[in-house]
């Protein structure tokens, strides 16, 4: 993995995030539009920088990706955000949620399904490729601790890793994430073959 | 001048990292365990103390690059060695492991790594291969964890947010 992969993977990332986002909108019957995008390499090790440290307080929306490669989605959030969607998701005003609870959860899930198919799909479509995702898990615990379940595995092979930006916007709110998509390097290596051969 | 408030300078220590003192002033920490297992070392005479950040069990399997302290079976010989290079006496090492949590669970998960419980058997193994004894032990369950070692006393502070909302929501 190089510098030089990351123009056709960010573009890969971006296709599936709109296309994921469009999921979205379809799902909540109201425009979410990806209002920035951005593609970052960054070393395993720091990841958690990007959520604001190992220590804070996240909420985690987890799935991998099986069939053509393996790899890992994962949607990660400061609770304020995640209680963000959860409004979104249930169509209630801003600010509405203000702790995780079973039905917060579910729809967080539900958004992970959607999110994971829609991305999925929009990259399978582009590469020929077969990618299922797993059912989501939706996890509350320090960033650090989250992002274990993916920085092990990841960590065994590779040093570095991708996580996209976003900010998505809807008529009444906008909401900053971070949706770190994670190849597996046997995963990019496929994909971007795929992607060139198209 | 501004007055010094008593507080120790903390060495954050993130995936893979590791790290020896003998400075009083100072704490060594690892912030948000999850499945990763943190090594806690003392020699409660000298006041040095040592603490790897590990993330997999086994060296064998996987790149060897990157941090040193990755790999459970490197990083544990790896601290005891510059803690005794610093002074410290292997038979008086007091020894805690606090981390190696699973925290995905669920069918759907069922057949993923099992990491966590991999590190804490793995840290076992290596610790017992030092022929060091394990002191005091902190392991697995599914709650992230932040543990910190004080150089000047010794005292492991372990604290685990989600634990203790968990506890008190019940």
């Amino acid at each position: 993995m190089n510098d030089r992969t990351l123009a056709p993977w960010t573009d890969l990332v971006s296709l599936g995030t709109r296309h994921a986002m469009a999921g979205l909108s379809e799902m909540l019957g109201e425009e979410i539009a990806v209002s920035s995008f951005a593609l970052k390499r960054t070393p395993v090790a720091e990841l958690a920088n990007v959520v604001g440290g190992a220590e804070v307080d996240a909420v985690g929306i987890y799935l991998t990706v099986t069939g053509a490669a393996n790899g890992h989605l994962m949607l990660i959030y400061e609770p304020r955000i995640a209680y963000a969607f959860v409004d979104l998701l249930m169509g209630q005003p801003a600010e509405t949620t203000q702790e995780l609870d079973e039905m917060g959860r579910s729809a967080l899930g539900e958004m992970g399904n959607i999110i994971g198919a829609f991305f999925l799909n929009a990259i399978a479509d582009a590469t020929g490729l077969e990618l299922m995702p797993s059912p989501p898990a939706v996890m509350t615990d320090m960033a650090g601790a989250l992002l274990d379940v993916v920085t092990a595995e990841i960590l065994l092979r590779q040093d570095d890793t991708y996580v996209a930006e976003t900010t998505f916007t809807t008529a009444d709110r906008e909401i900053e994430g971070q949706f770190m998509v994670m190849p597996s390097e046997e995963l990019l290596d496929v994909l971007l073959k795929s992607s060139k051969a198209a | 001048m501004t007055l010094d408030v008593v507080t120790n300078e903390r060495i954050m220590l993130s995936l893979g990292e590791w790290a020896v003192s003998d400075d009083p002033e100072r704490e060594l920490v690892c912030l948000g365990l999850g499945s990763c297992v943190a090594f806690c070392a003392y020699d409660p005479q000298k006041h040095i103390g040592g603490m790897a950040h590990m993330v997999l069990p086994d060296s064998d399997h996987g790149k060897r690059s990157g941090a040193e302290a990755k790999f459970v079976d490197l990083a544990v010989p790896l601290v005891v060695r510059e803690m005794e290079g610093l002074g410290a006496l292997r038979s008086r090492l007091v020894v805690h492991l606090v981390g190696g949590a699973q925290m995905l669970s669920g069918a759907s998960f069922s057949d993923t790594m099992m990491i966590g419980q991999r590190n804490v058997e793995a840290a076992h193994e290596a610790v017992e291969a030092q022929r060091l004894k394990i002191t005091s032990e902190d392991t697995g369950g599914d709650a992230g964890r932040t543990v910190k070692l004080a150089i000047a006393t010794g005292q492991l502070d372990i604290s685990s947010p989600r634990k203790k909302l968990t506890a008190a929501a019940a």
